[in-house]
């Protein structure tokens, strides 16, 4: 029971943490794909 | 109401002390969707018109006031109510962060539907911002009650969780607004109901599962050592004397000159990037995001390390490598490479987030751990502070700046006030001594 409990509330976070880091983990992809030469 | 009392959360025994950081992350994860208002500034400032603003509309800085004032309101309220936080145990003040939040996000929600700036300001910057301040500080003395042996990743993961909250809040406003748009609304009113729902089932969750430990409790087998470091004190320092000695004011600017330093990259980053490399808007916008992963990791990494490092230590490496890559963005600017600045203001902003999650521990550290929740509500005016003044003060030198020189050109002189800004928090780092004993609790005092 303590262990489903431990397990439901790192889920809890974990969830929507990863959700949120996946999306700043998109934004950020063109970042990667730039050639940029300085002025 | 008994179940709220700091005494109805006494764990018994054999609870699971890796139940309390979700605890604590559940409610800082909702708490840090304030770093992500400023999605709403355009869709606001278009509330009316709908397409395009129209006569009548609020303007982005009207919006952006609402922002300041929640984050003035943040330290205010977490100075002004330290005490009672410490005195009602973390439950019953996350349920009142969560009434204060969640009640400031459906005042912003009616703001927007009744077109009311006054009620914005009132909802979301004065309401909202108390809840802000009540659940930054609320979890912070339960979790280093629990995690003796690693206060600064207990708090770290804690604060790591506010930070995260950004990068939901953000992504999570736009998908609402769009499912919600229509011909006659940007969806921005229904979108904050929703979040306000959200917000306190997470954060109830959080009141519900934390516990505070029983006095005396030490984790299975660990034995306190003697004597680490002249640093870390065992006695203790009530609030209201902590805030009186010059250890407290030296922290005080150490946090300040920090968060100075790490907003002098957040709030120019997009620009910033774009004037000093030919990248696309849209790069510049991943740069952002990047920016915000790395405050993110900082925030775990650092603060664990300062429980190898020490306190004084970690914060040395913030300002000394801090200032060193601040310097060197002109000279990585003239060879050209993008990678390489990412890579060096991407550091710096982990030590931006490293240096928020690390303090707590440091006030430990110093003041023990009797009211450490009440003095760090104190300690981060510094933040509030700097979050408002720090990004003024960018602007106008980044605006003045590019009237006089070429845009690529225009942030050198930010740099070098960064830099200023980063040695004037290392010599306050420096200068910090073992509180004086005569500052010290009588042994009976505090239990």
């Amino acid at each position: 029971m303590k262990a489903i409990t431990l397990l439901l509330a790192w889920t809890w976070i974990t969830v929507p943490l990863g959700w949120g880091v996946y999306q700043s983990v998109q934004k950020s992809l063109p970042l990667f794909g730039i050639t940029a030469v300085a002025k | 109401m008994r179940f709220l009392t700091r005494e109805a959360t006494v764990a018994s025994p054999g609870f699971n002390r890796w139940l309390v950081p979700p605890a604590a992350i559940a409610v800082h994860m909702c708490i840090g969707q304030v770093y992500g208002f400023s999605v709403f500034k355009k869709p606001l400032a278009k509330a009316l018109g709908i397409s395009a603003p129209v006569v009548g509309d609020w303007s982005e800085a009207d919006v952006g006031v609402a922002y300041s004032i929640a984050l003035a309101l943040l330290g205010l309220s977490a100075a002004f109510f330290g005490k009672w936080v410490e005195r009602s145990g973390p439950r019953k003040t996350m349920l009142a962060s969560m009434l204060c939040f969640c009640s400031g996000l459906v005042l912003t929600s009616l703001a927007v539907r009744w077109h009311q700036l006054w009620l914005l300001y009132a909802g979301y910057g004065l309401i909202g911002g108390i809840g802000l301040g009540l659940g930054y500080i609320a979890p912070v003395s339960t979790l280093m009650k629990w995690f003796p042996d690693r206060p600064g990743m207990a708090t770290g993961m804690a604060i790591m969780g506010f930070g995260g909250g950004a990068l939901i809040g953000g992504p999570l406003a736009e998908v609402l607004m769009e499912r919600f748009a229509t011909a006659t609304s940007v969806g921005a009113s229904e979108a904050l109901l929703v979040m306000a729902c959200l917000y306190a089932i997470s954060m109830l969750f959080g009141s519900w599962i934390v516990r505070v430990p029983p006095p005396g409790w030490k984790p299975d087998g660990w034995v306190p050592a003697e004597r680490v470091s002249k640093l870390v004190t065992t006695a203790h320092v009530a609030v209201d004397t902590a805030w009186k000695t010059p250890q407290f004011w030296m922290l005080w600017v150490v946090l300040c000159m920090n968060v100075s330093a790490g907003i002098g990259i957040l709030g120019q980053a997009s620009p910033m990037i774009q004037d000093m490399f030919e990248v696309t808007p849209a790069a510049a916008a991943g740069y952002v995001g990047l920016l915000s992963l790395c405050n993110l990791g900082g925030r775990f990494f650092w603060s664990s390390m300062s429980d190898v490092i020490g306190r004084k230590g970690i914060y040395c490496i913030y300002f000394i490598l801090g200032a060193a890559l601040y310097s060197s963005v002109p000279w990585i600017q003239g060879q050209g490479s993008v990678t390489l600045f990412v890579v060096a203001t991407g550091l710096i902003l982990t030590m931006y987030g490293g240096g928020f999650a690390t303090i707590p521990a440091y006030l430990r550290d110093l003041f023990g751990s009797y009211q450490v929740g009440a003095i760090h509500g104190r300690l981060i005016t510094a933040w509030s502070v700097a979050a408002i003044l720090g990004p003024q003060l960018m602007d106008r030198l980044s605006v003045a700046n590019k009237k006089t020189m070429p845009p690529e050109q225009a942030y050198n002189s930010i740099f070098q006030l960064m830099v200023g800004l980063l040695v004037v928090g290392l010599i306050s780092n420096l200068l910090v001594r073992p509180v004086d004993s005569k500052h010290h609790l009588a042994e009976n005092a505090h239990s």
